[in-house]
């Protein structure tokens, strides 16, 4: 123990006879552990923490698997399956189905949407959460036209109620119908789906024969206790193929697709925060790979000190001690530093994480993660200490006690630093890749044509109230004012309307072709996604006409306009021109045009079979308002809010947003992670530099008297500078090697966050090589100067 | 190296020639060479009114005590140094109006240096040391191969050619930075204590080598401190503190 302190008190006190050493190491350290620990924050809050339910491990979303059909294997869920899985099978203590909802508050100035959840009355209960006031939902609120109740989120009630106990038994108008508040949910609590919701109320669904192909909501289950994922999964196959003897019209083909809840919620981020962690981890290595050489070339100095604590009967573990000891404090400090460094990064990260990153509340600095930078902090005290501690011990000290002796490490020490360099080369080169092809996903994805013109327009949804809109007629007139009324605000060039607009949700229906048999069961139906639009907004978002004809505004005949992909899909080699297709309700539409795909879910969209019929065929409830505007369409929101109160004071505009935003949210992630992981290159580039330089100005103060000697015989300055440029062209060329083929490997895992670049994307791996040439040569300039400048009389003279 | 300042220079003068003046047959003249360090508002000199001439084909012996300046002044006449003033002619070529390029390529065509130690390339076998120097004038590879060839055989080491410096005894490696200093037939030689390292045996050889190149045409200047040494060569200057004190 004495020595222990007697080491530590030794190490203190060298340390601060070298103050630039230490700040360096230091603060290079304070950065790298910083950077890890922050993303180490982000990744344990979002991926490892348990999610904020009871027993969470046991939640599943439960989906309906259609890859029998060749279909996707998480098919949303209606009424049927409700009814199906809650009752009739044995492996769930509970099931609750949820859909998502747009709940409009009347009452202030303007009316206010709300994101909101409808849920079948076991929600809570499955989640195993408790409201903080009053009581959650009843079997007797769930069923059809029971009096209406709703659950407020702790935010709404804080907002719009004063945090005011007394709010239960209280009756408010939400989307036109009352409502009596019997509950509010602590603020801890996290939705399901609507991952921002602030009200919930009962579907009241009638269970009782419901419809067999409805597809309109999310399930959730709770595994019964003591059940497996793979039990379920088991017993949910044997369940879905009774279910297809049963219902053989409807479930041929259908299977039942159990997930656990944590992997749902965070699988679609999970690849990108554990590559964001990769990255910052091989920042963190290149730092410690610095410090490395840092101290290298200091017990390089200090061999002679070295030799006489040998010399005086040190044996090589106490060597090792002194030295490990050194390392170990200048960690500590730099974790020190770095765990301040972590907590601003936690906060900046937050603030800057693309919109829908899953559970970011619940990211935070805790004992965890206090834990994981003392861990880090130690692991890197001894990669980067021991190294050199053990070249420290190990080295013939004899010659540093002769007269003369210069005090340098041997061979080993040269060797182990420029190994170090080319490690540290090969990870930078690993990250530049990474950064590059993110990079150039991002650019990929930005100049992906979508198939319409996004700029200067605005929309936002709008949604009649059901209540009060209950006829088509009735949808349909406000939907003719709603247009009218909307077109004509000042700034607006084309009013138009669309019950899905790019990035914002989609619907997809059954239909039939005239004169071509019906299918007979579900798994043979054909199917279509589905917009009702209003006759401008083909213009108003310029989809391009290829053939025929767009409808008119008004136009009586039931007619529609469907892309070229369905076009190519159903009449291949035909004309679709004049042909009729019917929906639900067997009216036959006429094709009267044929119109561009557009790439509704963003350029990664493969180009889906569209059709497009006029919204006063068959209003659907709801619509978003399209304006295609003169200018700022930003500029616009307000008035778009209070021509839509004009048309009904109880409708409010929810997500009114300018297209260009919607796009730029959409791609907000994979900027994001580009953003990160080239800032994070950036950094291991810098460090890289650095490092190379050290090296190299090490390399040429220990080849002083060489370069001397050469330049005596006759060497050319340019001679000089091209003997250490090309030494470190060397190592760079060797680091290059290795990063690139670790590259090749690495970036595998990255295949799923590509988009318009491939993994093995020559241009990037060249940019990338010829980037660290760059560096490398840059950061040998200085000493190869310096070499070239050597004066052969002083270096000579120093023998 | 110990400096002295102004206050303590000795009374000896020296002798004072015009550049017009310079010896026929001239290899070197230096005029009124000082070189100087400055401390704050003080200068140390160490070397002070240097004037000298050396002729083509001398054995010009540099003696003096540790401190005289004797290699400061050896390396100006190489040309390694070019931080001092006054004048200095080689093969009646201006050296103080050279630039850095143009006294490179001097130094390069007509000087030889031998250090005292050695200085041979660890890395480099005999073979590659003496092949350097001829790298560096841009020699063809097939030309510098018969010329490092020649000498080995001159200096009778083809044996070593393929050793490396530290597989070779002191004499032997003296041998070598001999051979690396003529091989590129320059017409001086400058040699720092050549024989500071050596057994006196070793040091004949090397004395008795330096003699045979003299006779061959080659100048010789080195800087010794024995008096056996300065014996080969025509004529010694002697250096104190700086100054010329005796010739």
């Amino acid at each position: 123990m004495g020595a222990v302190l007697k080491d530590i008190r030794y190490a203190l006190r060298v340390l601060r006879k070298t103050p630039t050493f230490t700040f360096v190491t230091v603060a290079t350290l304070a950065l790298g552990i910083g950077a890890t620990t922050a993303i180490f924050t982000v990744v344990d809050g979002v991926l490892l923490k348990p999610l904020p339910y009871r027993d969470p491990a046991r939640l599943v979303m439960l989906y309906v698997d259609l890859t029998a059909r060749g279909g996707p294997a998480n098919e949303w869920t209606g009424p049927a399956n409700q009814a199906d899985w809650s009752t009739r099978t044995s492996v769930f203590q509970s099931v609750a189905t949820i859909r998502g909802w747009n709940a409009t508050l009347s009452g202030g100035e303007l009316p206010e949407s709300f994101p909101a959840e409808q849920t079948t009355y076991q929600y809570f209960d499955t989640l195993g959460v408790a409201p903080e006031l009053g009581r959650t939902f009843r079997q007797s609120d769930d069923v059809p036209n029971a009096p209406r109740v709703v659950i407020l989120g702790h935010r709404v009630w804080r907002d719009r109620f004063g945090s005011d106990p007394g709010v239960l038994g209280r009756m408010i108008a939400i989307n036109g119908e009352d409502h009596e508040i019997i509950g509010v949910m602590p603020a801890s609590f996290r939705a399901v789906q609507v991952s921002d919701a602030t009200m919930w109320r009962p579907l009241r669904w009638s269970l009782t024969n419901p419809p067999r192909d409805v597809a309109v909501a999310h399930t959730i289950a709770r595994l019964a206790p003591g059940v497996s994922l793979d039990r379920a999964r088991a017993e949910l196959n044997v369940f879905a193929r009774q279910l297809e003897r049963e219902h053989p019209t409807s479930d041929r083909g259908k299977g039942i697709n159990p997930v656990p809840l944590h992997e749902q919620q965070t699988g679609a981020v999970r690849v990108a925060l554990l590559i964001l962690l990769g990255a910052v981890g091989f920042v963190l290595l290149i730092a410690c790979v610095n410090i490395a050489n840092l101290l290298l070339a200091r017990a390089s100095s200090r061999v002679r000190e070295i030799a006489v604590r040998r010399a005086l009967g040190a044996d090589r573990r106490r060597i090792l001690g002194q030295m490990l000891t050194e390392s170990l404090l200048l960690a500590g400090a730099g974790g020190a530093l770095g765990l301040i460094f972590g907590v601003w990064g936690v906060s900046a990260l937050k603030a800057i994480a693309p919109p829908g990153t899953p559970r970011l509340d619940d990211v935070s600095v805790d004992v965890r993660v206090l834990l994981f930078a003392a861990a880090v902090t130690i692991a890197t005290g001894l990669i980067f200490g021991i190294v050199p501690a053990w070249h420290a011990s190990r080295d013939d000290m004899a010659p540093a006690l002769k007269e003369g002796g210069r005090g340098q490490l041997g061979d080993g020490g040269n060797r182990a630093r420029r190994t170090f360099i080319v490690a540290e080369l090969a990870l930078a080169l690993m990250l530049l890749v990474g950064g590059g092809l993110l990079l150039r996903t991002f650019v990929a994805l930005q100049q992906s044509s979508l198939g319409f013109n996004p700029d200067h327009v605005l929309t936002g949804f709008v949604l009649p109230p059901p209540a009060r809109y209950k006829t088509p007629e009735q949808r349909s007139a406000f939907y003719d004012r709603l247009l009218e009324r909307t077109a004509a605000l000042p700034g607006v060039k084309i009013g138009a309307l669309s019950s899905v607009i790019p990035e914002g949700g989609d619907s997809d229906t059954d239909f039939v072709i005239e004169g071509r048999p019906r299918a007979q069961s579900s798994d043979q139906s054909l199917v279509t996604w589905y917009r009702e639009v209003s006759a401008s907004y083909f213009q108003a978002i310029e989809i391009p006409l290829r053939r025929g004809r767009l409808f008119s505004a008004g136009e009586a005949a039931p007619v529609a306009v469907i892309n070229e992909t369905f076009a190519g899909r159903y009449w291949p080699g035909e004309d679709p021109l004049g042909k009729r297709i019917a929906f639900d309700d067997d009216r036959w539409f006429t094709i009267v045009g044929i119109v561009g795909n557009v790439k509704v879910r963003g350029p990664r969209d493969p180009g889906r079979v569209e059709v497009y019929v006029p919204y006063w065929q068959q209003p659907e409830a709801g619509t978003n308002v399209v304006l295609k505007t003169a200018v700022d369409p930003a500029s616009l929101v307000e008035p778009l809010k209070r021509a839509v109160k004009e048309v009904d004071a109880s409708v409010a505009v929810s997500g009114a947003e300018t297209m260009d935003g919607i796009l730029a949210d959409s791609n907000s992630a994979p900027r994001f992670y580009a953003m990160m992981v080239a800032a994070f290159a950036a950094l291991a580039l810098i460090l890289a530099a650095v490092g190379i330089y050290g090296v190299m100005a090490y390399t040429v103060a220990q080849r002083r008297t060489e370069i001397g000697v050469r330049l005596a015989l006759g060497a050319a300055e340019r001679q000089i500078l091209v003997l250490v440029l090309g030494d470190s062209l060397k190592l760079t060329a060797i680091g290059l090697v290795i990063g690139t083929a670790a590259a090749l490997v690495v970036s595998r895992s990255m295949q799923s966050l590509l988009f318009g670049v491939r993994q093995t994307d020559p241009a990037t791996y060249t940019l990338t090589a010829l980037v660290l040439v760059l560096v490398g040569l840059g950061a040998s300039y200085v000493p190869a100067r310096r070499a070239m400048r050597t004066d052969p009389m002083t270096a000579l003279r120093t023998e | 190296m110990a400096f002295f300042s102004r206050s303590t220079q000795p009374a000896a003068t020296p002798t004072v020639n015009d550049t017009e003046t310079l010896a026929p047959n001239a290899l070197v003249g230096l005029r009124n060479i000082e070189k100087s360090y400055a401390h704050g508002t003080s200068r140390s000199y160490v070397l002070r009114r240097i004037n000298v001439d050396i002729k083509e084909g001398e054995f010009v012996s540099i003696m003096g005590p540790s401190g005289a300046g004797k290699s400061t002044l050896l390396h100006i006449i190489g040309m390694h140094d070019s931080a001092w003033t006054g004048e200095y002619y080689f093969l009646d070529q201006p050296v103080h109006r050279l630039g850095a390029k143009e006294r490179a390529k001097l130094h390069k065509q007509y000087i030889g240096f031998v250090f005292q130690s050695y200085h041979l390339l660890d890395h480099l076998t005999v073979y590659e040391n003496l092949d350097i120097p001829l790298s560096y004038r841009d020699i063809k590879k097939s030309e510098r191969e018969s010329m490092v060839c020649d000498i080995l055989d001159k200096f009778a080491i083809v044996g070593k050619k393929d050793l490396y410096p530290n597989q070779l005894s002191g004499g032997q490696q003296q041998l070598v930075a001999v051979a690396r200093a003529v091989i590129s037939n320059p017409k001086v030689i400058l040699a720092d204590e050549p024989t500071g390292n050596l057994h006196t045996s070793q040091g004949r050889e090397i004395m008795e080598l330096f003699k045979k190149l003299n006779e061959g045409g080659t100048t010789i200047v080195q800087v010794t401190h024995s008096e056996t040494n300065a014996s080969y060569g025509s004529r010694i200057i002697h250096l104190r503190d700086g100054w010329i004190v005796d010739e």
